[in-house]
C-alpha cells in the first residue's frame, strides 16, 4: 500500500467511526455494532452495550486523535510494500506538534477505529489461515497415526513406541519419525547461543546415543505430570487445533457440558474476566446467576466462546486505556494484549479439555481425516513450546513439566447441577402451563420464591423428574429444583416459543372434547417426555388454561430475553 | 518497529509455530528487510548444530526409561524400593524380587517369561537354550496374586536396566539361530504391535 492509498483508506475509516462515535452518544448503537462487526460480539447478549459502555469512558489523549484524524500527517517511515497495518502502526506526529483535546465524538471515534483495527487484524491472521473448518484432506499415513492413538488411549506403550519411533511411510519425502522429529527440534532449540550452559550440559549428557534420541521424546510425551497433565493428551489437545478453524474453534467444539460448566465459571470467577463478566450482565447481581446465563449463552455454541473471547479482549484493551490512556498510543502494548489474551485463552480451554475422558475425544480426533498431518504440526508445535519451557526453567531434566497448566480447581461445588437435556424441561414447562401457573412459573424461575404457598403449583413441583432436579446431602428442600430454576431463568422463554403450537391445539379443543382421550394423543403429538407424568383429571380447564396463557404470548424475539 | 522476537524467528525457521503465529511473523519479514537478515543468521546457526538422527528403525531392543513406560497389563512392585521412585540400592551381585502385577484378562497358562538386561545393548538373559524357557505359572503366586520374579543384579555398578516380558507361547523363537536378533524376531514383532507386556525396572548397583 502506497502512502496515498494509506492516507485515503484512513480518511474514509475515521469518517465512519466520527459518525458512529455521533450515534453512540445520541443513544444508536447500530453504527458502531456495524463497525465493531469483525468481533462478532452480537453472539454474546450484552457484549456490545458494555463494550460501548467502557469505550465512552476512556480518557483518549490528544495526540491519538490526531494520528488518527489528520489526513496530513504522514505515517512514518512510509515505505510502498508496507500493509495497511504497518502503515498505521507506524504513524507518529512530528515533534513538536501541539493538539487540541479531542471533542467527546472524536475521544469515541478513535477508540471504535482502534477497537475495528485490532478485530480486523485477529481475523486477518488468526482467523482463515487456521483453514475455513471443512474437513482436512486423507493423508496416506492417517491410519497408522490413528492407530498410534489409539494405542495411546488403550495404553499399549509397545505398539505406540513402534509407531512414534519408527517411520510412518507413505509421503513420498518420508518424513522423519515423529519421536525423531519432536527431538531433534528441541535439540535445536536448547542447543542455541544464548540458552544457558547448564541446560546445554544436561541436554548433552542425554543426547548422546541412538538409544537416549530414541527414549527421550518417548518420555516426554508419555509421562503423567506432576499437575495431572499427561504428555500425550497434551499432544492430542494440539493437535485437536489444528482440525478445523481457528484453533479457539476447534477447542470449543469439543468441549461437552461438564467443559462448558468449566469454561463458565472460570469466566465468572476467575481474574480479569471475573470483572468483564459482571460488566456484562450488571443487573444480575450474584456470580451464581451469571455462571448459569454464561453456561445457557455457551451451550451448544461453540463460536459464541470465540466471541466471548474476543468479548473479554474489547474489554481487556479499554481497561489498559481507560487506566493509562497513553497506552493507546503504543502498538507494541496493544499488539500484546490482544495475542497474549487469546493465547492464554488457548492454553485454558486446552486445559479445559485435558480436564475431559481421554477416551471419548481422543479416538473422536483420530477418526479424522488429515490427522497424519494435525499430529505432526502439532507435534512440532509443542516440541517447540516444551523445549522453551525448559530452557527457561532452572535445569532440564525429566520430570514432567507440562506446557499446559492444569485448569486449578473451580468454584463448582455452589453450582446447581447442569441440565443437558431440554426436553424434560421443556414437558414440565408444558405441565405448568396446562395447569393454570404461567404467572407463578414466571416469578419462580426469576426470583426462586413465591409470596403465597399455591397448592396447584406445589403439585406441579412434585411431578419436577429427578433429571432436572438435584439432590445433595444436607440441602435446603428449595435448592432440590436450582437447576431446573436456573435453567428456566434462562431458557423460559424460549421453551415457551417452542410450545407455541402445542399450545394453540389444546386451546382449540371444544370444552366438550376436553378429556383424556382427545388430550393425550395431542400431548404426544407435540412431544410430551415421559419423564414427566402426563395430567390427571381436570381436564375440562386445560383449554381454558391455555387459552389464557396464550393471551400473555406473543413472546418477545428470541434473544431478546437472554 | 517490529514485533518479532528472536524466538519467533526461530520457531519460524523450524516450523514450529502455529497458522496464527506463523501469519503474523511472516508479514513482519515481508515488511522488515532487517528482519530477513536476522532470520537468514538462524538459519545459519541452525546448520551448525550437530544433528545426529538416528535411522528410521529403532536400534536393538531399545526401551526408553522404566519411568516413562507404564503398561497397565505388567505391573510390578520391587522388593527394595518402588519402580517410579527412587532406584533402590543393591551390592552387585545382590538378589532383589520384583512382585509382577499381572492383568486378569492375560492367561498365565499360555505365557512365558523373558527377561532382559541392557549393558551396553539390550540382550536376552534369560531364556537361552529351550530347557529354560520360564512358563508364568512357574513364578509363585502369593495370597494377593502377585507373583514373585528373582533376580541377580549384575556385576557392573550404576543404574542397570532390567525389562520383563510376557511372551505368549504361540509366538515362535527360533533356538536354532544364535543371533538374539533373528532368534527373538518374531517376538520383537509382536512387542512392536503392542502384543506382549513389557514391564522396564531399573535398579542401582553400587561400587564393590
Amino acid at each position: 500500500m502506497d502512502r496515498d492509498r494509506f492516507l485515503a483508506h484512513r480518511a474514509e475509516r475515521w469518517t465512519a467511526a466520527l459518525a458512529a462515535a455521533d450515534a453512540v452518544l445520541a443513544g444508536d448503537p447500530t453504527p458502531a455494532a456495524q463497525l465493531l462487526a469483525v468481533w462478532r460480539l452480537e453472539k454474546v447478549p450484552g457484549a456490545l452495550d458494555a463494550v460501548l459502555r467502557v469505550a465512552v469512558q476512556v480518557d483518549t489523549p490528544a495526540d491519538a486523535v490526531a494520528i488518527a484524524g489528520c489526513g496530513a500527517l504522514a505515517p512514518h517511515p512510509p515505505q510502498p510494500g508496507f500493509a495497511y497495518a504497518h502503515h498505521r502502526t507506524h504513524a507518529r506526529l512530528p515533534e513538536g506538534t501541539c493538539s487540541p483535546p479531542p471533542t467527546p465524538q472524536q475521544a469515541l471515534a478513535f477508540v471504535l477505529d482502534e477497537l475495528r483495527f485490532q478485530g480486523e487484524e485477529v481475523d486477518l491472521l488468526d482467523g482463515a489461515v487456521w483453514g475455513d473448518g471443512s474437513p482436512a484432506r486423507p493423508h496416506p499415513d492417517d491410519p497408522l497415526v490413528r492407530a498410534l492413538w489409539d494405542a495411546w488411549v488403550k495404553q499399549r506403550p509397545g505398539r505406540f513406541w513402534s509407531l512414534w519411533s519408527g517411520p510412518l511411510g507413505g509421503a513420498p519425502t518420508e518424513p522423519p519419525p515423529l519421536g525423531t522429529m519432536a527431538w531433534d527440534l528441541i535439540r535445536k532449540v536448547v542447543l542455541q547461543p544464548d540458552v544457558p550452559a547448564e541446560v546445554k550440559t544436561w541436554f548433552r549428557r542425554h543426547d548422546g546415543t541412538p538409544e537416549q534420541r530414541w527414549a527421550n521424546p518417548f518420555a516426554l510425551y508419555i509421562h503423567g505430570g506432576a499437575d495431572g497433565v499427561v504428555g500425550w493428551q497434551e499432544l492430542a489437545a494440539y493437535t485437536l487445533e489444528y482440525t478445523g478453524g481457528p484453533g479457539l474453534v476447534a477447542l470449543a467444539q469439543e468441549l461437552d457440558p461438564a467443559g462448558v460448566t468449566d469454561v463458565a465459571v472460570c469466566s465468572t470467577s476467575r481474574g480479569t474476566r471475573q470483572a468483564a463478566i459482571r460488566q456484562l450482565w450488571p443487573d444480575v447481581p450474584c456470580t451464581k446467576k451469571r455462571t448459569v446465563r454464561l453456561r445457557h449463552v455457551l451451550k451448544g455454541r461453540p463460536d459464541t466462546l470465540e466471541a466471548l473471547v474476543n468479548y473479554h479482549t474489547c474489554m481487556r484493551l479499554l481497561t489498559t486505556w481507560t487506566d493509562a490512556p497513553k497506552r493507546c498510543l503504543d502498538p507494541k502494548r496493544t499488539h500484546g494484549v490482544v495475542w497474549q489474551n487469546r493465547g492464554r485463552a488457548r492454553a485454558r480451554l486446552r486445559a479445559v479439555v485435558l480436564r475431559q475422558p481421554p477416551e471419548r475425544w481422543v479416538l473422536a480426533l483420530a477418526a479424522r481425516p488429515g490427522i497424519a498431518r494435525h499430529t505432526r504440526a502439532a507435534t512440532r508445535s509443542l516440541a517447540d513450546a516444551w523445549a522453551w519451557r525448559q530452557t527457561r526453567l532452572a535445569g532440564f531434566s525429566y520430570e514432567p513439566r507440562p506446557v499446559t497448566r492444569r485448569c486449578a480447581d473451580l468454584p463448582h461445588t455452589h453450582l446447581p447441577r447442569f441440565i443437558t437435556h431440554d426436553e424434560p424441561a421443556r414437558t414440565w414447562v408444558w405441565l405448568c402451563v396446562i395447569r393454570g401457573q404461567l404467572s407463578i412459573l414466571r416469578t419462580w424461575s426469576r426470583t426462586g420464591t413465591l409470596e403465597r404457598k399455591n397448592g396447584p403449583w406445589q403439585r406441579c413441583l412434585n411431578a419436577a423428574p429427578d433429571c432436572v432436579c438435584q439432590d445433595r446431602p444436607g440441602q435446603a428442600p428449595k435448592e432440590r429444583y436450582y437447576p431446573l430454576q436456573f435453567f428456566l431463568d434462562e431458557a423460559l422463554e424460549e421453551l415457551l416459543h417452542d410450545l407455541l403450537p402445542a399450545l394453540e391445539a389444546l386451546a382449540r379443543l371444544p370444552a366438550r372434547r376436553a378429556k383424556a382421550s382427545h388430550i393425550r394423543p395431542l400431548l404426544d403429538e407435540f412431544g410430551w417426555d415421559a419423564r414427566v407424568a402426563k395430567p390427571k383429571g381436570a381436564y375440562n380447564r386445560i383449554p381454558a388454561h391455555c387459552e389464557a396463557a396464550l393471551q400473555h404470548l406473543p413472546l418477545p424475539a428470541i434473544g431478546e430475553t437472554l | 518497529m517490529n514485533r518479532v522476537s528472536d524466538r519467533d524467528l526461530l520457531s519460524y525457521a523450524l516450523q514450529s509455530l502455529d497458522p496464527g503465529r506463523q501469519a503474523r511473523v511472516h508479514r513482519e519479514l515481508q515488511a522488515f528487510p532487517a528482519l530477513q537478515q536476522r532470520l537468514e543468521q538462524i538459519r545459519a546457526q541452525l546448520h551448525q548444530i550437530d544433528a545426529p538422527t538416528p535411522g528410521h528403525t529403532p536400534p536393538g531392543w531399545a526401551f526408553p526409561p522404566a519411568r516413562a513406560w507404564h503398561d497397565p497389563r505388567l505391573g510390578a512392585q520391587l522388593a527394595h524400593g518402588a519402580v517410579f521412585g527412587d532406584l533402590p540400592t543393591l551390592a552387585p551381585g545382590a538378589r532383589f524380587t520384583v512382585h509382577l502385577h499381572v492383568a486378569t484378562d492375560i492367561d498365565p497358562a499360555q505365557m512365558q517369561v523373558v527377561v532382559m538386561r541392557k549393558a551396553t545393548q539390550w540382550a536376552v538373559v534369560w531364556p537361552r537354550v529351550p530347557v529354560e524357557v520360564l512358563p508364568l505359572t512357574r513364578l509363585p503366586e502369593d495370597a494377593s496374586g502377585q507373583r514373585r520374579l528373582e533376580l541377580s543384579a549384575g556385576p557392573d555398578p550404576g543404574t542397570q536396566r532390567w525389562a520383563v516380558a510376557l511372551v505368549s507361547t504361540g509366538i515362535p523363537v527360533d533356538w536354532n539361530t544364535p543371533a538374539d536378533s533373528t532368534r527373538w524376531a518374531a517376538v520383537r514383532e509382536a512387542m512392536q504391535a503392542g502384543e506382549v507386556p513389557v514391564l522396564l525396572v531399573d535398579v542401582e548397583v553400587s561400587a564393590p
